[in-house]
C-alpha cells in the first residue's frame, strides 16, 4: 500500500516537472522572452536590464536550472499590472474560486449522480426524460449563453440571485450552476451508463434473488461497483471545473483566478499566466492524485497493482 | 405516462411560465448612495501608477488637482490653485488655495506639491505617468502657499498637464509608505475611502470637511464588471446606478425598461491610420485623399453604429481640445472623386493593402473595418482585413507594425500638442512625417501667446487635412446607463465621471 501511495506521489511530482518544463518552452518558442516580462512601453535599454538580471542571457541549461530553482520556492516573477509577486497574486484569488468549485461539485456529487442513478434504475420513466433532457442542455449548451441566461432570468426577471459579484452566498449560486452545468451533465450521463451496466450483471440477480432488498442491492452492492468511474470521472471534471471558472467568472464577474487570468492574458502579464499555468496544473495533479488514492479504500483490488 | 404525471408535468411547465410573466419588483436604494459599475475594477488608487481612466475615476474622488479642466468653456480654472502667473516664459508662479487640509490633517502647501512632483518623476518608483511631468525642470518653494514651476522651453501645456496630476499628501507618504498610500489613501477631495473589498468594490464615504462645500453624496461605491451584459444586468437589478460602457445593441433594452441612456461624443478619435513611411501607394497622398473620399462615415455610423457616432471635422482634433480648427469640414462621400485620384496617382486598376482590426476593442470595431473594406472596394481597392487580439494589436503598434492600414482609436489629453505628437516625424508612434507639419507643431510647442498658438495649430490641421495621415472617421459616442434616481450627472468627453452636484434619491 505504502509502495502504491510513494508510486502515485513520484508520478504526480514528474507531471509538475514536465509542465514546469512545457512552460518554459513555450515562452522561449519566439526568441529572447525578456519582452514578454516588461510592460508594454519599456525601452530597449529596459529589456537589456531585465534580460540580465534574470539571466535570460545565460545557456539555455543554466536557465532551466535556474528556473526550476525559483519555480520550487514560488517565485515566478512580478506582475506587470499590480507590482505583487505572481504567485502571491494568483494565490490571493484562489479560495474564491474553490468556493466557486466547490458549489459546482456539490451540483454534480448532490444533483448529477442521484439524477444518473434514477435515470438508470427506472429506465424511460419521466425521472430518466428529465435526465436525459437535463444532459442533453448540459452539454450542448456553452456555459457562457447560459450564465447570460441565467441571469437575465433569475437576477434581473426574478431577482431571485444577484447578477454579478463574489460576495455573500446568493452570488455563488448563478455561478456555481453555470460552472457545473457540462459537468454535471458528464456524470449524469457516466452514472447512469455505470449503473446499467451493472444492473445486469450476475451478482445483483444473485443478490435480488436471495432476497436482498432492493435499496440495499443498491447502495451496498451496485453504487460500490459503479463508484470507481464515478470517482475517476468526477475527479477529472475538476479539471475542467478549473478552466471553465475562466469563462464563468467572466461573465459574473466573478472575482476568482479566473478573471484574473483574463485580464492578465489580455495585459500580457505573463508573470501571473505563467503562475496560474503552474497553480493550476499543481491543483489538477493533486486532485488526480486524491482519486487514486481514494481507489485504494473503495476497491481493495488496486491496493496491489 | 399516467394521468397523475401529466398533470405535474403541465402544473409545473405553468409554473416557470407564470414566472416568465411575474414582473420585476423594485428594491429601493438608500438615498444619497450611488454605485458606479465600470469595465474595469480600479486597480489601484495611487495616481502614480494609475492610468487607465476607470481607476483614475475613483483616484480623482479622493485626490485632486491643481488646476481644473472645463471641458465645456475649454478653460483650465482655478482649482487646488487659485490664480497663477507667467514671471518669466520659463518660470510660471502659482498660489496655492489655503486652508485645503488633506483628510489626515495634513495642509496643502508648496512642499507638498514639490514632493507631488519629486514623487512623480522618481526614477526608482518608475511611475507610467512620467510624461505628465515633461518639460518640467524644477518646482521650488517660495512660500508656504506660492509654488513656482520652472520648464526647461516655455511650455503652454503646463496647465492642462497640472490638471492631470492628482495631489498625493506628503507626510503621510514619507510615514507610510507607497505601499500602504495605495490601499489607505488621503487626499483633499470630496470623498474619502470607506473600505475597499479587493477586486470587488471600492466604498468611498463624502468628506465632511471638503473646502468646496458638503458633497452631494454620502456614499460612492466602484465596481468592476468587465462583461457587458452582465453590467448592463447590474443597472437593471438595481445592483448599480450608473455604468459605463453601455453596448449599442443593448440601448433600446435599457430604455425600454425605464433607464436613461446617455450619450456623449467623447475625445476619442477613430482613424484608420495609414503607414505614409514605408513607400507604396500610401506615400503618395493623392491615394490617402481618395481613401477618405471613398469612406460613407454617415451610412456607417446610421448602420452599424445606430447612430452613436460625431463624424470628425477633416481633422484628428475634436471640439473641445484646443486647436481645433473650425474651418474645416469633413470629407464628404464622393467615390467618384476617389477613383480619380487614384487613377491620377497611377492605380487606375486597383490596389491591394492588409488591414489591421482589433476585435471587441473599440465599439464595433470589426464590424466597422468590414464596412470599411467593403467601401473601399467599391472604388477599387481590395483590402485584406486581419482582426488580431488586443494584445498582439498592442505589440504591432509599439513596434510599428501595423501598417499599412490599421483601425484605432485614440484619446490624448485635450490639446493638439499631444494628438499631434503622434504624427510628428520620427517620433515612436508616428507613421507619418511631413516637414512643414512638424515646423508648426514644434513652433506651436513653446508658444505662450494663446491666440497665436491656435493659428499654428489651425495651419497644422489644414497640412494634415491636404496630405491625410489617416482616413478621418468620426468621435466614438460612449453610452452611459443611469438609473432614474440619478440626477444631474453629466459624462464628459474625457470620460472622467464628475459627481459634483450629483444627487441619488430614493
Amino acid at each position: 500500500m505504502t509502495g502504491y501511495v510513494l508510486r502515485r506521489l513520484g508520478h504526480s511530482v514528474m507531471v509538475v516537472l514536465a509542465v514546469l518544463t512545457v512552460v518554459f518552452v513555450l515562452i522561449r518558442l519566439e526568441g529572447d522572452p525578456t519582452p514578454l516580462f516588461l510592460p508594454i512601453g519599456a525601452t530597449p535599454h529596459d529589456v537589456d536590464v531585465l534580460r540580465h538580471k534574470l539571466g535570460f542571457d545565460r545557456p539555455l541549461d543554466v536557465q532551466f536550472a535556474a528556473y526550476l530553482d525559483r519555480a520550487v520556492r514560488g517565485d515566478f516573477g512580478i506582475s506587470l499590472l499590480q507590482g505583487q509577486p505572481a504567485l502571491t497574486v494568483v494565490l490571493q484569488r484562489m479560495p474564491a474560486t474553490f468556493r466557486l468549485t466547490l458549489v459546482a461539485l456539490a451540483l454534480m456529487v448532490f444533483g448529477a449522480i442521484p439524477l444518473g442513478i434514477v435515470s438508470a434504475v427506472k429506465p424511460n420513466s419521466l425521472a430518466d426524460l428529465v435526465g436525459t433532457v437535463t444532459v442533453l442542455v448540459g452539454q450542448g449548451v456553452p456555459s457562457f449563453w447560459l450564465g447570460i441566461i441565467l441571469i437575465l432570468f433569475f437576477a434581473v426577471r426574478l431577482e431571485w440571485f444577484p447578477a454579478f459579484g463574489s460576495e455573500g452566498a446568493k452570488a455563488l449560486v448563478l455561478p456555481g450552476i453555470t460552472l457545473g452545468a457540462y459537468a454535471s451533465a458528464i456524470v449524469t450521463r457516466l452514472v447512469r451508463s455505470s449503473m446499467l451496466e451493472i444492473l445486469t450483471q450476475d451478482f445483483v440477480r444473485t443478490a435480488t434473488g436471495k432476497g436482498v432488498p432492493g435499496r440495499r442491492v443498491l447502495l451496498k452492492h451496485v453504487l460500490r461497483n459503479a463508484a470507481i468511474p464515478i470517482v475517476t470521472i468526477v475527479g477529472l471534471q475538476v479539471g475542467t471545473l478549473v478552466s471553465g471558472a475562466i469563462i464563468t467568472e467572466q461573465v459574473f464577474g466573478y472575482a476568482g483566478m479566473g478573471q484574473l487570468v483574463v485580464q492578465a492574458v489580455t495585459t500580457r502579464d505573463m508573470p501571473v499566466v505563467q503562475a496560474f499555468v503552474v497553480v493550476t496544473a499543481t491543483l489538477i495533479v493533486l486532485v488526480n492524485l486524491a482519486v487514486d488514492l481514494l481507489y485504494t479504500w473503495l476497491d481493495p483490488r488496486v491496493r496491489y497493482a | 405516462m399516467g394521468k397523475t404525471r401529466f398533470a405535474l408535468v403541465l402544473i409545473a411547465l405553468s409554473a416557470v411560465l407564470a414566472m416568465m410573466a411575474w414582473p420585476a419588483s423594485s428594491i429601493g436604494a438608500t438615498p444619497g448612495e450611488l454605485v458606479i459599475a465600470e469595465g474595469v475594477f480600479p486597480v489601484t488608487l495611487d495616481p502614480l501608477i494609475a492610468t487607465d481612466q476607470d481607476t483614475l475615476n475613483a483616484v480623482e474622488q479622493i485626490d485632486e488637482p491643481l488646476v481644473w479642466n472645463n471641458y465645456q468653456t475649454g478653460k483650465l480654472e482655478p482649482y487646488l490653485a487659485t490664480s497663477w502667473k507667467v514671471v518669466s516664459p520659463t518660470v510660471w508662479e502659482f498660489k496655492l488655495r489655503p486652508g485645503v487640509k488633506f483628510t489626515d490633517g495634513e495642509e496643502l502647501t508648496a512642499d507638498v506639491v514639490r514632493y507631488n512632483w519629486q514623487r512623480l518623476v522618481d526614477p526608482q518608483r518608475k511611475s507610467p505617468n512620467t510624461y505628465l511631468a515633461q518639460g518640467i525642470t524644477d518646482v521650488q518653494v517660495v512660500d508656504k502657499s506660492t509654488v513656482r514651476f520652472t520648464t526647461d522651453k516655455p511650455s503652454p501645456v503646463l496647465l492642462l498637464q497640472l490638471s492631470m496630476w492628482p495631489m498625493v499628501p506628503m507626510t503621510y507618504i514619507q510615514q507610510h509608505g507607497d505601499a500602504y498610500f495605495a490601499s489607505h489613501p488621503v487626499g483633499t477631495g470630496p470623498y474619502m475611502l470607506a473600505e475597499e473589498i479587493p477586486n470587488q468594490r471600492i466604498v468611498l464615504q463624502a468628506n465632511a470637511n471638503y473646502w468646496r462645500g458638503k458633497p452631494s453624496l454620502q456614499r460612492v461605491t466602484f465596481l468592476g464588471i468587465p462583461e457587458e451584459a452582465t453590467r448592463m444586468a447590474a443597472l437593471q437589478t438595481k445592483a448599480a446606478d450608473l455604468v459605463t460602457l453601455v453596448g449599442i445593441d443593448d440601448a433600446p433594452r435599457l430604455q425600454q425598461a425605464g433607464f436613461t441612456v446617455v450619450p456623449e461624443p467623447s475625445n476619442r478619435n477613430m482613424f484608420v491610420l495609414l503607414d505614409t513611411l514605408h513607400g507604396g501607394p500610401l506615400a503618395d497622398k493623392r491615394v490617402r485623399q481618395a481613401f477618405n473620399y471613398a469612406i460613407d462615415k454617415a451610412s456607417t455610423i446610421k448602420y452599424v453604429l445606430k447612430g452613436y457616432g460625431a463624424i470628425l471635422d477633416g481633422q484628428l482634433l475634436t471640439k473641445s481640445t484646443f486647436g481645433y480648427n473650425p474651418n474645416l469640414k469633413p470629407y464628404p462621400y464622393d467615390p467618384t472623386k476617389a477613383k480619380q485620384l487614384l487613377a491620377q496617382a497611377g492605380y487606375a486598376n486597383g490596389l491591394r493593402l492588409t488591414f489591421y482590426t482589433s476585435s471587441g476593442h473599440y465599439q464595433a470595431d470589426e464590424q466597422i473595418s468590414t464596412a470599411i473594406t467593403g467601401q473601399l472596394q467599391n472604388i477599387g481597392v481590395t483590402v485584406d482585413l486581419e482582426t488580431l487580439d488586443w494584445g498582439t494589436f498592442l505589440l504591432k503598434l509599439r513596434s510599428k507594425q501595423l501598417g499599412p492600414m490599421a483601425f484605432q482609436g485614440l484619446i490624448p489629453p485635450p490639446d493638439a500638442n499631444f494628438m499631434y505628437l503622434n504624427q510628428e516625424c520620427g517620433q515612436v508612434n508616428s507613421y507619418y512625417c511631413n516637414k512643414q507639419f512638424d515646423s508648426l507643431v514644434d513652433a506651436a510647442r513653446t508658444e505662450l501667446d494663446t491666440a497665436k498658438r491656435r493659428q499654428l495649430y489651425w495651419k497644422a490641421a489644414a497640412i494634415q487635412y491636404d496630405d491625410p495621415p489617416v482616413i478621418f472617421l468620426w468621435q466614438q459616442v460612449d453610452l452611459y446607463g443611469i438609473s432614474p434616481r440619478v440626477q444631474h450627472w453629466q459624462p464628459r468627453p474625457d470620460e472622467v465621471i464628475d459627481l459634483w452636484g450629483v444627487t441619488a434619491g430614493g
